[in-house]
């Protein structure tokens, strides 16, 4: 235990740095795919069946293996950062966009039709109304894809991507000497504590951004 | 009310409640503070009062789901305080508000839950099944293959009684079966079960915090105050015409009067004759019975009674439309309506009268507002008969108020508009169903 | 790969689950989506795949692994890893979250629901390098340990939620009829739970699927093999045959757990 603690002490600058960037690859993955993913909502929600399809569609990605995503970002875009942010902005697409949609789909078909009465125009309704209204429902998604993509961003490591996977992975190749328990354990402590992290901040956004009125 | 009123004393009690209390865990008082009660063989007993009073809580003591900290427990005079408690429930049948059919049965597997538990043999559970869903009203061919959510809500209702009654329990614990029910089914509902309850005549044990459905519903009612302290246990129209102490008084409210129609059925009362014609008939035939009636108007019904429209001699110039449409449609109460709904019904309509039948359907008389005026005169009489006799109590009934208020409506029965004479004279004595057996 | 957790999936008060449910398979058109698309999608890139590879010129160490042989043997490897994962998870949590939901333990759900939560953000890849470095042992057995304790958690969790949300008055129903409570768990609260309980072993054999490639790391071998090879030794097709048969295996799996949830949810809810 002193051990560890010791270890921790001693790497302390280089694990933080690892959270650092392990953080940033998620914060954008996330940002990209939340505005992917409210681009798609707006454009099918209204529409039942293509939004059956987008979300099938996006469903298929997110079921294939990690693993087999990050090998097939290799050949298009080589190793390193990008093909790591792309995967994983794929991967945090599909509890954003559903529940978007659903966010879109629940606002109150009364308080849209008062809207339109008043004269707003379908972009202005959006902006004004439909989007703050779901945005409680989105942010839940924001906060289910963030807390899922911290995990598998730690894959992204074996595409020489940034973050605290790599100290996984070496800790691995390091097998029966004292520090890879450290640098296994070490990393998995510090990639939950960033996901519950990131479950308080989005606890709080909620928040703070959630328009009052609603609860 | 007199003869029909079920007497105390001589019929077997087949629940008794010695001495009950519970306390949960946690709390300074009783929930449930030494309670005693008579429940009497084959009769409906009411347990009402306002929420708190412990009324669920003491149902679910008398099937042990609740078990009680003190006192015992008599069914069919054993004692069952302490022997198991699932077969015990396995003898009574329990319909709750939410009625909580499983949904992933189909009716038929819902209602042969008990039969099931006790061991019984296929055909014999397929045979009742079928016998109960006959007795409830629904098709077994149409329903015993669905499953619950493919029911409207009083159709639940009726599969859950259906399913208590599987075993042919004895006893029939309800809690506030007919609360979450629209208030138009409800009474639909509440009239076929009394209905049904002069076939079983089940000892029904009956939770509700609704005075008025406690009074029509009720042989007996037991108005519970906090931690089911018994304020008083008596028939609906003794309690009705003499409530025990103020806290009763408060409990039943204003309009006493009014609330003791609802111990009267449409059954008891005289019903009027009124001339009929198959609403096939020609519009000539229509027109010669119309003449030879004294009543302004003929019920057209259908090939198996059924009412279906009013007609009066100017509907019959319209020769224009065919009689199945004109004059006015037939709104039907059923014989076990109380007087309550029929007045309701003949206020909601705006017609002075309304067509009464059977179980099946079928035309029995007419009951017009005139026999329900009459019936609230002869009930004010009686009421204050009794209030004489109890002209030693320190405490003024209720009644008396309702009554000053009412002089006006009774003496002015002519406002009512009805032209037939009054039926009161018939008004049969007996009330609420009571056993006179 | 639905919601892992129900609850926190949508804001409270928001009818969110039954939309998503419609949009996800319940209406008619989103199931034959769903169910006639997949295998017909399957099937391409599987033929897609045959193509590319049949069309390629294999080198020598292309051809030792790109074979029916090899590709058998890693294909077995992976299933059985997954396989047993799955049995084992749900031996432990169904049983484990029923207990946790009994009256005695009822204090305890919200916790366990907790722990439950916060140990689905442990990475795959964490439990993957930490059994092997605690056992100081590489292969099968650390990458069975990970895998169930990877998704024990969220089925744990489903059966719980599954059990909880159980109407109360149908419970009370069953007691007041007399059933014993035993009865009423195995007659009445199981089978009500199912679809939620279902809905997490799917989840679980699906990431199990998945996570079973990361299996290569440990010399556990896997359809991850071809991968991890394939990376090492700079050869793009084995990769590529590697990734794709890994993501048509975890599709495939996912369309007939679908199936099977839709065939084992009690009819009538």
């Amino acid at each position: 235990m002193s051990d560890f603690r010791e270890y921790l002490s001693y790497r302390r600058d280089h694990l933080l740095e690892q959270t650092l960037e392990h953080a940033q690859l998620v914060l954008y993955a996330i940002a990209t795919a939340t505005v992917v993913s409210v681009l798609i909502a707006v454009l099918v929600y209204r529409r039942e069946r293509v939004a059956a399809v987008a979300l099938a569609a996006v469903g298929a990605l997110f079921t294939v293996p990690s693993l087999a995503l990050f090998a097939l970002m290799i050949p298009i875009f080589g190793l390193g950062f990008r093909p790591a942010f792309i995967a994983l902005t794929v991967y945090a697409l599909l509890p954003i966009l559903r529940n978007t949609i659903v966010g879109l789909r629940s606002v109150d078909s009364a308080v849209i039709e008062s809207a339109q009465g008043m004269g707003m125009n379908r972009l202005r309704r959006l902006v004004k109304i439909e989007l703050p209204l779901a945005w409680p429902v989105i942010i839940t998604g924001m906060r289910v894809s963030t807390v899922m993509t911290v995990g598998i961003a730690a894959i992204a490591a074996y595409i020489n991507g940034p973050g605290l996977g790599g100290d996984m992975l070496e800790g691995l190749a390091r097998i029966g000497a004292p520090v890879a328990l450290h640098m296994v354990l070490a990393s998995i402590l510090l990639v939950v504590a960033l996901a519950l992290l990131f479950d308080l901040v989005y606890l709080a956004l909620g928040k703070l951004t959630t328009p009052k009125g609603i609860t | 009310m007199t003869a029909g009123a079920t007497s105390n004393g001589d019929s077997r009690a087949l629940i008794r409640l010695e001495n009950l209390s519970k306390r949960f865990p946690g709390q300074k008082q009783n929930a449930i503070d030494n309670l005693s009660l008579d429940i009497p063989e084959g009769e409906i007993v009411i347990l009402v009062g306002p929420s708190g009073s412990g009324k669920t809580t003491t149902l679910r003591m008398i099937n042990r789901l609740i078990e009680p900290t003190s006192g015992r427990i008599f069914l069919e005079g054993e004692d069952v305080t302490s022997v198991n408690g699932d077969k015990l429930r396995r003898r009574m049948g329990y319909v709750i508000q939410q009625i909580g059919l499983f949904p992933h049965m189909t009716i038929e597997t819902n209602i042969a839950t008990v039969p099931r538990m006790l061991g019984w043999d296929t055909k014999r559970i397929r045979t009742r099944v079928r016998e109960l869903l006959d007795l409830v009203g629904m098709d077994p061919e149409v329903y015993a293959k669905r499953y619950p959510k493919e029911l409207s809500g009083g159709q639940r209702q009726r599969v859950g009684v259906a399913r208590a009654l599987a075993a042919d329990p004895p006893v029939l614990l309800m809690d506030e079966p007919f609360s979450a029910i629209d208030p138009i089914t409800r009474a639909r509902l509440q009239n076929e079960f009394l209905q049904l309850q002069t076939k079983i005549r089940k000892t029904i044990v009956f939770v509700t915090h609704d005075i008025d459905e406690a009074i029509k519903m009720g042989d007996r009612i037991a108005i519970l105050d906090e931690s089911s302290h018994v304020a008083q246990y008596d028939t609906p129209s003794t309690i009705l015409a003499a409530p025990a102490n103020a806290f009763v008084e408060d409990f039943i409210g204003a309009g006493a009067s009014l609330k003791r129609l609802n111990l009267t059925h449409v059954a008891d009362v005289h019903l009027l004759d009124w001339p009929t014609m198959p609403v096939s008939a020609e519009r000539d035939s229509v027109r010669a019975a119309l003449l030879r009636s004294d009543k302004g108007s003929v019920l057209l019904v259908d090939d198996a009674r059924r009412p279906q429209r009013w007609v009066n001699a100017m509907d019959l110039e319209h020769g224009s439309i065919p009689l199945a449409e004109s004059g006015l449609e037939a709104p039907v109460m059923q014989r076990t309506a109380t007087l309550y709904d029929a007045l309701n019904e003949m206020l909601n309509s705006l017609q002075g009268a309304t067509a009464v039948v059977d179980e099946n359907g079928a035309f029995c008389g007419v009951i017009d507002i005139e026999t329900v005026a009459a019936a609230i005169r002869k009930m004010r009489e009686e009421a204050r008969l009794v209030y004489r006799g109890e002209g030693g109590s320190p405490r003024e009934p209720a009644l008396a108020g309702a009554e000053r208020g009412g002089d006006g409506d009774v003496r002015g029965g002519s406002d009512f508009g009805g032209a037939a004479p009054g039926g009161g004279d018939d008004f049969g004595a007996a009330a609420a169903g009571g056993g006179d057996a | 790969m639905t919601a892992i957790a129900p609850s926190r999936d949508v804001a409270p008060g928001v009818p969110a689950r039954s939309l998503a449910a419609e949009l996800e398979g319940r209406t008619r058109f989103a199931a034959v989506l769903r169910y006639a698309t997949m295998p017909l999608l399957l099937t391409g890139v599987s033929i897609w795949l045959y193509l590319y590879v049949k069309g390629h010129e294999l080198d020598s160490i292309e051809a030792r692994l790109l074979n029916q042989d090899f590709l058998v043997d890693k294909l077995l490897e992976h299933v059985r890893l997954a396989g047993f994962a799955t049995l084992a998870v749900v031996a432990i949590a169904v049983p484990l979250g029923t207990l946790l939901t009994r009256p005695l333990l009822r204090r305890l759900t919200p916790i366990a629901v907790t722990v439950a939560n916060i140990g689905q953000a442990i990475p795959s890849l964490g439990l993957i390098a930490f059994f092997p470095v605690v056992m100081a042992q590489v292969g099968f057995r650390p990458a069975l340990y990970a895998l169930v304790l990877h998704t024990a958690l969220g089925v744990l969790r489903n059966t719980m939620v599954g059990l909880d949300q159980v109407d109360e008055a149908v419970i009370e129903a069953g007691r007041g009829m007399g059933m014993t409570k035993l009865g009423v768990l195995f007659r009445i609260e199981l089978p009500l739970a199912v679809p939620i309980i279902l809905a997490g072993i799917r989840t679980a054999v699906v990431l199990n699927v998945g996570s079973a490639t990361l299996g290569t790391f440990i010399s556990a071998g896997t359809l991850g093999d071809f991968i991890s090879i394939g990376h090492a030794l700079n050869r793009e097709a084995v990769l590529i045959t590697g990734a794709t048969l890994t993501a048509v295996l975890a599709l495939g799996i996912d369309w007939i757990a679908g199936i099977a949830e839709r065939v084992l949810r009690p009819r009538g809810l």
